[in-house]
Protein backbone atom coordinates (compact mmCIF):
# COMPACT_ATOMS: atom_id res chain seq x y z
CA UNK A 1 0.00 0.00 0.00
CA UNK A 2 3.21 2.21 0.54
CA UNK A 3 3.78 3.83 -2.91
CA UNK A 4 7.28 4.76 -2.03
CA UNK A 5 7.94 1.39 -1.03
CA UNK A 6 6.46 0.29 -4.22
CA UNK A 7 8.80 2.52 -6.62
CA UNK A 8 11.71 1.80 -4.51
CA UNK A 9 15.07 1.03 -6.21
CA UNK A 10 16.04 -0.52 -3.14
CA UNK A 11 17.59 1.55 -1.14
CA UNK A 12 15.08 2.77 1.87
CA UNK A 13 12.52 4.80 0.61
CA UNK A 14 13.67 7.11 3.73
CA UNK A 15 16.60 7.25 3.25
CA UNK A 16 16.29 8.25 -0.78
CA UNK A 17 13.60 10.86 0.54
CA UNK A 18 16.44 12.28 2.59
CA UNK A 19 19.12 12.61 -0.19
CA UNK A 20 17.11 14.23 -2.55
CA UNK A 21 15.83 16.54 0.40
CA UNK A 22 19.32 17.70 0.65
CA UNK A 23 20.04 17.60 -3.12
CA UNK A 24 16.89 20.20 -3.56
CA UNK A 25 18.60 22.22 -0.32
CA UNK A 26 21.14 22.58 -2.94
CA UNK A 27 19.56 23.33 -5.97
CA UNK A 28 18.67 20.26 -8.03
CA UNK A 29 16.19 20.50 -10.20
CA UNK A 30 16.33 16.78 -10.62
CA UNK A 31 16.07 15.34 -7.37
CA UNK A 32 12.99 18.13 -6.85
CA UNK A 33 11.73 16.35 -9.92
CA UNK A 34 12.13 12.72 -8.24
CA UNK A 35 10.51 13.60 -4.98
CA UNK A 36 7.53 14.70 -6.92
CA UNK A 37 7.04 11.80 -8.99
CA UNK A 38 7.62 9.41 -5.81
CA UNK A 39 4.83 11.34 -3.61
CA UNK A 40 2.80 12.61 -6.85
CA UNK A 41 0.38 9.55 -6.45
CA UNK A 42 0.28 9.97 -2.54
CA UNK A 43 -0.56 13.62 -3.00
CA UNK A 44 -3.40 12.87 -5.30
CA UNK A 45 -4.99 10.02 -3.18
CA UNK A 46 -5.09 12.62 -0.49
CA UNK A 47 -6.44 15.45 -2.28
CA UNK A 48 -8.66 13.64 -4.08
CA UNK A 49 -10.61 12.58 -1.22
CA UNK A 50 -11.62 17.17 -0.64
CA UNK A 51 -11.60 17.93 -4.26
CA UNK A 52 -12.71 16.10 -7.61
CA UNK A 53 -11.58 19.09 -9.74
CA UNK A 54 -7.71 17.70 -11.11
CA UNK A 55 -6.86 21.46 -11.86
CA UNK A 56 -7.07 22.37 -8.13
CA UNK A 57 -5.30 19.05 -7.03
CA UNK A 58 -2.54 19.66 -9.55
CA UNK A 59 -2.69 23.55 -8.19
CA UNK A 60 -2.24 22.46 -4.18
CA UNK A 61 0.50 19.72 -5.08
CA UNK A 62 2.39 22.27 -7.44
CA UNK A 63 2.40 25.14 -4.71
CA UNK A 64 3.42 22.65 -2.00
CA UNK A 65 6.24 21.63 -4.52
CA UNK A 66 7.04 24.86 -4.81
CA UNK A 67 7.62 25.52 -0.68
CA UNK A 68 8.98 22.01 -0.78
CA UNK A 69 11.81 23.73 -2.91
CA UNK A 70 12.29 27.06 -1.48
CA UNK A 71 12.21 25.08 2.35
CA UNK A 72 14.74 22.59 1.87
CA UNK A 73 17.01 23.93 3.75
CA UNK A 74 15.23 24.38 6.69
CA UNK A 75 13.91 20.40 6.85
CA UNK A 76 14.83 18.97 10.13
CA UNK A 77 15.93 15.50 9.50
CA UNK A 78 13.93 14.70 12.41
CA UNK A 79 10.56 13.23 10.90
CA UNK A 80 9.85 11.64 7.23
CA UNK A 81 10.13 13.57 4.41
CA UNK A 82 6.41 12.18 3.19
CA UNK A 83 4.98 13.62 6.79
CA UNK A 84 6.93 17.01 5.93
CA UNK A 85 5.22 17.20 2.04
CA UNK A 86 1.63 16.33 3.31
CA UNK A 87 1.92 18.84 6.32
CA UNK A 88 2.85 21.56 3.46
CA UNK A 89 0.03 20.09 1.64
CA UNK A 90 -2.41 19.86 4.19
CA UNK A 91 -1.98 23.92 4.97
CA UNK A 92 -2.34 24.41 0.91
CA UNK A 93 -5.52 22.11 1.15
CA UNK A 94 -7.07 24.01 4.19
CA UNK A 95 -6.55 27.64 2.68
CA UNK A 96 -7.72 26.04 -0.83
CA UNK A 97 -10.75 24.82 1.24
CA UNK A 98 -11.20 28.19 2.98
CA UNK A 99 -11.08 30.12 -0.42
CA UNK A 100 -13.71 27.85 -1.73
CA UNK A 101 -16.13 28.49 1.55
CA UNK A 102 -15.67 32.09 0.43
CA UNK A 103 -17.36 31.71 -2.65
CA UNK A 104 -20.60 30.06 -2.23
CA UNK A 105 -21.44 29.88 -5.91
CA UNK A 106 -18.32 28.20 -6.53
CA UNK A 107 -18.31 24.64 -7.90
CA UNK A 108 -15.07 22.80 -8.13
CA UNK A 109 -16.79 20.08 -9.83
CA UNK A 110 -17.89 21.92 -12.38
CA UNK A 111 -14.83 23.75 -13.20
CA UNK A 112 -13.73 23.21 -16.62
CA UNK A 113 -11.25 20.08 -16.97
CA UNK A 114 -10.52 17.25 -19.14
CA UNK A 115 -8.95 16.11 -16.04
CA UNK A 116 -11.71 15.22 -13.10
CA UNK A 117 -12.40 12.65 -11.17
CA UNK A 118 -15.05 10.68 -13.20
CA UNK A 119 -18.53 10.78 -10.54
CA UNK A 120 -19.89 7.08 -12.28
CA UNK A 121 -16.60 5.74 -10.91
CA UNK A 122 -17.67 6.40 -6.49
CA UNK A 123 -20.04 4.09 -5.13
CA UNK A 124 -23.42 4.35 -4.23
CA UNK A 125 -21.91 3.85 -0.55
CA UNK A 126 -19.04 6.09 -1.17
CA UNK A 127 -21.09 9.14 -2.19
CA UNK A 128 -23.36 8.64 0.52
CA UNK A 129 -20.40 8.52 3.00
CA UNK A 130 -18.91 11.19 1.28
CA UNK A 131 -22.09 13.62 1.85
CA UNK A 132 -21.84 12.74 5.56
CA UNK A 133 -17.82 13.79 5.55
CA UNK A 134 -18.77 16.74 3.84
CA UNK A 135 -20.98 18.06 6.67
CA UNK A 136 -17.88 17.94 9.21
CA UNK A 137 -15.47 20.77 10.26
CA UNK A 138 -12.27 20.66 7.91
CA UNK A 139 -9.84 20.07 10.56
CA UNK A 140 -12.01 16.90 11.76
CA UNK A 141 -12.45 15.48 8.50
CA UNK A 142 -8.35 15.83 7.31
CA UNK A 143 -7.57 13.87 10.50
CA UNK A 144 -10.30 11.07 9.90
CA UNK A 145 -8.62 10.75 5.96
CA UNK A 146 -5.48 11.04 7.14
CA UNK A 147 -6.01 7.99 9.71
CA UNK A 148 -8.11 5.89 7.68
CA UNK A 149 -7.97 6.33 3.99
CA UNK A 150 -3.57 7.33 4.28
CA UNK A 151 -2.70 5.38 7.23
CA UNK A 152 -1.15 7.70 9.55
CA UNK A 153 -0.47 7.36 13.15
CA UNK A 154 -2.00 9.37 15.85
CA UNK A 155 1.33 10.83 16.21
CA UNK A 156 2.14 11.29 12.56
CA UNK A 157 -1.21 13.41 12.25
CA UNK A 158 -0.30 15.61 15.29
CA UNK A 159 3.29 16.18 12.73
CA UNK A 160 1.07 16.85 9.54
CA UNK A 161 -1.62 19.09 11.28
CA UNK A 162 0.93 20.50 13.19
CA UNK A 163 -0.95 20.39 16.58
CA UNK A 164 -0.72 18.13 19.93
CA UNK A 165 -1.81 14.27 19.94
CA UNK A 166 -4.40 15.43 22.64
CA UNK A 167 -5.96 17.98 19.90
CA UNK A 168 -6.06 15.19 17.34
CA UNK A 169 -7.89 12.75 19.48
CA UNK A 170 -10.42 15.67 20.34
CA UNK A 171 -11.32 16.04 16.61
CA UNK A 172 -11.45 12.09 16.18
CA UNK A 173 -13.66 12.11 18.98
CA UNK A 174 -15.84 14.92 17.43
CA UNK A 175 -15.39 12.50 13.90
CA UNK A 176 -16.41 9.84 14.61
CA UNK A 177 -19.56 11.27 17.11
CA UNK A 178 -20.92 13.18 14.49
CA UNK A 179 -20.50 10.88 11.89
CA UNK A 180 -22.42 7.79 13.84
CA UNK A 181 -24.80 10.80 14.41
CA UNK A 182 -25.64 12.19 10.44
CA UNK A 183 -25.19 8.58 9.40
CA UNK A 184 -26.89 6.47 11.77
CA UNK A 185 -26.97 3.64 9.25
CA UNK A 186 -23.00 3.39 9.70
CA UNK A 187 -24.39 1.35 13.12
CA UNK A 188 -26.29 -1.78 11.61
CA UNK A 189 -26.97 -3.69 9.42
CA UNK A 190 -29.18 -1.02 8.05
CA UNK A 191 -25.97 0.87 6.70
CA UNK A 192 -25.49 -2.07 3.90
CA UNK A 193 -29.37 -1.02 2.51
CA UNK A 194 -29.51 2.26 2.75
CA UNK A 195 -26.13 2.68 0.71
CA UNK A 196 -27.15 -0.03 -1.63
CA UNK A 197 -23.60 -1.61 -0.17
CA UNK A 198 -22.94 -5.43 -1.44
CA UNK B 1 -21.51 -3.89 29.04
CA UNK B 2 -22.71 -7.19 28.82
CA UNK B 3 -19.53 -8.57 30.55
CA UNK B 4 -16.61 -7.55 32.93
CA UNK B 5 -13.44 -6.30 31.37
CA UNK B 6 -10.98 -8.86 33.18
CA UNK B 7 -8.50 -6.05 33.05
CA UNK B 8 -10.84 -3.33 34.85
CA UNK B 9 -10.46 -1.20 31.63
CA UNK B 10 -13.49 1.58 31.19
CA UNK B 11 -15.02 2.35 28.01
CA UNK B 12 -13.47 5.80 28.10
CA UNK B 13 -9.77 4.22 28.01
CA UNK B 14 -10.75 1.91 25.19
CA UNK B 15 -13.20 4.25 22.75
CA UNK B 16 -9.94 6.54 21.99
CA UNK B 17 -7.80 3.41 21.26
CA UNK B 18 -10.22 2.10 18.28
CA UNK B 19 -9.53 4.17 15.25
CA UNK B 20 -6.10 3.77 15.73
CA UNK B 21 -6.50 -0.07 16.27
CA UNK B 22 -9.02 -0.06 13.10
CA UNK B 23 -6.47 1.51 10.88
CA UNK B 24 -3.39 -0.90 12.02
CA UNK B 25 -1.22 1.42 13.60
CA UNK B 26 -1.55 0.93 17.50
CA UNK B 27 0.99 -1.13 19.27
CA UNK B 28 0.58 -4.73 20.29
CA UNK B 29 -0.29 -4.05 23.73
CA UNK B 30 -3.12 -1.43 23.09
CA UNK B 31 -4.29 -4.44 20.23
CA UNK B 32 -4.39 -6.86 23.08
CA UNK B 33 -6.38 -4.24 25.50
CA UNK B 34 -9.35 -3.36 22.93
CA UNK B 35 -9.48 -6.92 21.97
CA UNK B 36 -9.94 -7.99 25.66
CA UNK B 37 -12.15 -5.03 26.23
CA UNK B 38 -14.34 -5.54 23.48
CA UNK B 39 -15.18 -8.98 24.04
CA UNK B 40 -17.09 -8.20 27.21
CA UNK B 41 -18.26 -4.64 26.07
CA UNK B 42 -21.15 -4.54 23.90
CA UNK B 43 -21.08 -1.11 23.61
CA UNK B 44 -17.58 -0.57 22.22
CA UNK B 45 -17.75 -3.48 20.53
CA UNK B 46 -20.33 -1.47 18.18
CA UNK B 47 -17.78 1.33 18.26
CA UNK B 48 -15.23 -0.94 16.88
CA UNK B 49 -17.74 -2.68 14.25
CA UNK B 50 -18.99 0.84 13.54
CA UNK B 51 -15.35 2.51 12.85
CA UNK B 52 -14.26 -0.86 11.08
CA UNK B 53 -17.50 -0.21 8.45
CA UNK B 54 -16.10 3.15 7.83
CA UNK B 55 -12.93 2.33 6.95
CA UNK B 56 -13.60 0.06 4.64
CA UNK B 57 -15.38 2.51 2.90
CA UNK B 58 -13.42 4.72 2.75
CA UNK B 59 -10.56 2.77 1.61
CA UNK B 60 -12.54 1.62 -1.69
CA UNK B 61 -10.07 2.81 -4.20
CA UNK B 62 -10.73 4.73 -6.97
CA UNK B 63 -10.05 3.83 -10.55
CA UNK B 64 -8.45 7.15 -11.45
CA UNK B 65 -5.14 7.76 -11.81
CA UNK B 66 -3.61 11.12 -12.77
CA UNK B 67 0.87 10.59 -14.04
CA UNK B 68 3.25 13.25 -12.94
CA UNK B 69 4.74 13.84 -15.98
CA UNK B 70 2.66 17.36 -17.06
CA UNK B 71 2.13 18.59 -13.91
CA UNK B 72 5.78 18.25 -13.46
CA UNK B 73 6.69 20.11 -15.99
CA UNK B 74 4.33 23.07 -15.40
CA UNK B 75 5.89 23.09 -11.80
CA UNK B 76 9.13 23.44 -13.37
CA UNK B 77 8.16 26.52 -15.29
CA UNK B 78 7.00 28.01 -12.68
CA UNK B 79 10.53 27.68 -11.29
CA UNK B 80 11.96 29.26 -14.51
CA UNK B 81 9.51 31.84 -14.26
CA UNK B 82 11.05 32.60 -10.52
CA UNK B 83 7.63 32.45 -8.77
CA UNK B 84 8.64 33.25 -4.72
CA UNK B 85 6.31 31.31 -2.90
CA UNK B 86 3.60 33.21 -0.87
CA UNK B 87 3.35 32.82 2.78
CA UNK B 88 1.59 29.40 3.83
CA UNK B 89 0.85 30.95 7.27
CA UNK B 90 -1.18 33.36 8.16
CA UNK B 91 0.65 36.52 9.47
CA UNK B 92 -1.33 39.47 11.52
CA UNK B 93 -0.35 42.29 11.00
CA UNK B 94 -0.96 45.78 12.98
CA UNK B 95 -1.66 49.14 11.68
CA UNK B 96 1.44 50.97 10.75
CA UNK B 97 1.79 54.52 9.43
CA UNK B 98 1.58 54.94 5.48
CA UNK B 99 4.98 56.43 5.19
CA UNK B 100 7.00 53.11 6.56
CA UNK B 101 4.40 51.15 4.95
CA UNK B 102 5.75 52.57 1.49
CA UNK B 103 9.38 51.68 2.49
CA UNK B 104 8.84 48.73 3.57
CA UNK B 105 7.13 47.50 0.20
CA UNK B 106 10.01 49.29 -1.73
CA UNK B 107 12.50 47.30 0.36
CA UNK B 108 10.80 44.48 0.01
CA UNK B 109 10.76 44.51 -3.78
CA UNK B 110 14.34 45.21 -3.90
CA UNK B 111 14.91 42.44 -2.13
CA UNK B 112 12.88 40.20 -4.39
CA UNK B 113 14.17 41.53 -7.38
CA UNK B 114 17.97 40.50 -6.03
CA UNK B 115 16.65 37.44 -5.62
CA UNK B 116 15.23 36.77 -9.30
CA UNK B 117 18.71 37.73 -10.52
CA UNK B 118 20.64 36.22 -8.54
CA UNK B 119 18.24 32.74 -9.06
CA UNK B 120 18.86 33.32 -12.83
CA UNK B 121 22.67 33.67 -12.60
CA UNK B 122 22.74 30.23 -10.40
CA UNK B 123 20.55 28.84 -13.48
CA UNK B 124 23.38 29.84 -15.94
CA UNK B 125 25.74 28.87 -13.65
CA UNK B 126 24.23 25.15 -13.44
CA UNK B 127 26.40 22.65 -14.80
CA UNK B 128 25.15 21.03 -17.85
CA UNK B 129 24.64 17.32 -15.84
CA UNK B 130 21.89 19.20 -13.79
CA UNK B 131 19.78 19.93 -17.31
CA UNK B 132 16.71 20.52 -17.14
CA UNK B 133 14.58 18.59 -19.97
CA UNK B 134 16.50 16.02 -21.83
CA UNK B 135 15.12 14.46 -24.73
CA UNK B 136 13.80 11.04 -24.76
CA UNK B 137 16.45 9.47 -27.24
CA UNK B 138 19.09 11.32 -25.19
CA UNK B 139 21.37 8.30 -23.50
CA UNK B 140 19.85 7.17 -20.16
CA UNK B 141 21.48 4.67 -17.82
CA UNK B 142 20.41 1.08 -18.69
CA UNK B 143 17.87 -0.31 -16.40
CA UNK B 144 18.37 -4.62 -16.51
CA UNK B 145 15.92 -5.97 -18.47
CA UNK B 146 14.26 -3.39 -20.26
CA UNK B 147 14.17 -3.45 -24.00
CA UNK B 148 11.89 -0.38 -25.08
CA UNK B 149 11.56 3.07 -23.84
CA UNK B 150 7.57 4.40 -24.07
CA UNK B 151 5.95 7.45 -23.07
CA UNK B 152 1.85 7.27 -22.67
CA UNK B 153 -0.93 10.36 -23.21
CA UNK B 154 -0.67 12.47 -20.20
CA UNK B 155 -4.90 11.59 -20.32
CA UNK B 156 -3.61 7.63 -19.40
CA UNK B 157 -4.67 6.39 -16.41
CA UNK B 158 -2.87 3.82 -14.71
CA UNK B 159 -5.59 1.46 -15.84
CA UNK B 160 -5.44 1.94 -19.71
CA UNK B 161 -1.20 1.55 -19.11
CA UNK B 162 -1.62 -1.57 -17.58
CA UNK B 163 -4.18 -2.87 -20.34
CA UNK B 164 -1.44 -1.85 -23.18
CA UNK B 165 1.48 -3.26 -21.05
CA UNK B 166 -0.81 -6.28 -20.81
CA UNK B 167 -2.02 -6.55 -24.57
CA UNK B 168 2.09 -5.92 -25.53
CA UNK B 169 3.61 -8.13 -22.92
CA UNK B 170 5.73 -5.82 -21.73
CA UNK B 171 5.52 -4.53 -18.18
CA UNK B 172 7.43 -1.47 -16.30
CA UNK B 173 10.39 -2.10 -14.73
CA UNK B 174 11.59 2.24 -13.98
CA UNK B 175 10.45 5.35 -14.49
CA UNK B 176 8.47 7.69 -15.41
CA UNK B 177 11.77 9.90 -15.90
CA UNK B 178 10.79 13.85 -16.29
CA UNK B 179 9.56 13.55 -19.19
CA UNK B 180 7.23 10.62 -18.69
CA UNK B 181 9.84 8.09 -20.24
CA UNK B 182 8.88 4.41 -18.91
CA UNK B 183 11.67 1.45 -19.58
CA UNK B 184 9.61 -1.56 -20.24
CA UNK B 185 10.70 -5.29 -20.01
CA UNK B 186 9.27 -8.08 -22.08
CA UNK B 187 7.43 -11.89 -20.60
CA UNK B 188 8.84 -13.25 -24.39
CA UNK B 189 5.24 -13.99 -25.23
CA UNK B 190 5.76 -11.47 -28.23
CA UNK B 191 8.37 -10.72 -30.29
CA UNK B 192 10.01 -7.26 -29.38
CA UNK B 193 8.78 -6.22 -32.95
CA UNK B 194 5.36 -7.55 -32.52
CA UNK B 195 5.35 -5.60 -28.76
CA UNK B 196 6.41 -2.36 -30.35
CA UNK B 197 3.78 -2.76 -33.18
CA UNK B 198 1.23 -3.01 -30.38
CA UNK B 199 2.11 0.09 -28.94
CA UNK B 200 2.71 2.04 -31.74
CA UNK B 201 -0.92 0.94 -32.61
CA UNK B 202 -2.02 2.43 -29.46
CA UNK B 203 -3.23 6.04 -29.87
CA UNK B 204 -2.43 6.23 -26.06
CA UNK B 205 1.30 5.71 -26.72
CA UNK B 206 2.64 8.71 -27.70
CA UNK B 207 6.33 7.23 -28.36
CA UNK B 208 8.00 3.68 -28.11
CA UNK B 209 11.22 2.85 -29.21
CA UNK B 210 13.57 0.09 -29.21
CA UNK B 211 16.41 0.11 -26.58
CA UNK B 212 18.47 -2.41 -28.07
CA UNK B 213 17.78 -0.31 -31.82
CA UNK B 214 19.39 2.35 -30.16
CA UNK B 215 22.90 3.04 -30.98
CA UNK B 216 25.18 3.44 -28.69
CA UNK B 217 26.47 7.02 -27.81
CA UNK B 218 28.68 8.79 -25.24
CA UNK B 219 27.73 10.54 -21.86
CA UNK B 220 24.66 12.73 -22.18
CA UNK B 221 24.77 16.56 -21.92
Amino acid sequence: MDNDRMQSNGSPPRARDYESVGAVAEGSRRALSDLYVRHHRRLVRFLSRFTSSYESIEEIINDTFMVVWQSAKEFRYESQVSTWILSIAYRKLLMALRAQQSRPDADPSNEHSDHTVDPTALTEVQDWLTRGLSQLPDEQRVTLELAFHMGHTLQEIASITDTSVATVKSRMFQARKKLRYRLPELGGGDAEHAAGEE
Amino acid sequence: MNGVDPTGADCQDISPLIPWYVNGTLDAEGCHRVDTHAAACEFCRSELSQDQRLYRIMNIESTVEFMPATSLKRLLARLDDGELVTPSRVVDYRPIERRALVAATLVVLCLGLGVMATARFMRVSERPSEALYYTVTAPQPRTPGAVIRAVFAPTSTLSDVQAILDAAGLRIVAGPTEAGVYSLSSDTRHTLGASLGILRANAQVRFAESIQAAPERGDGP
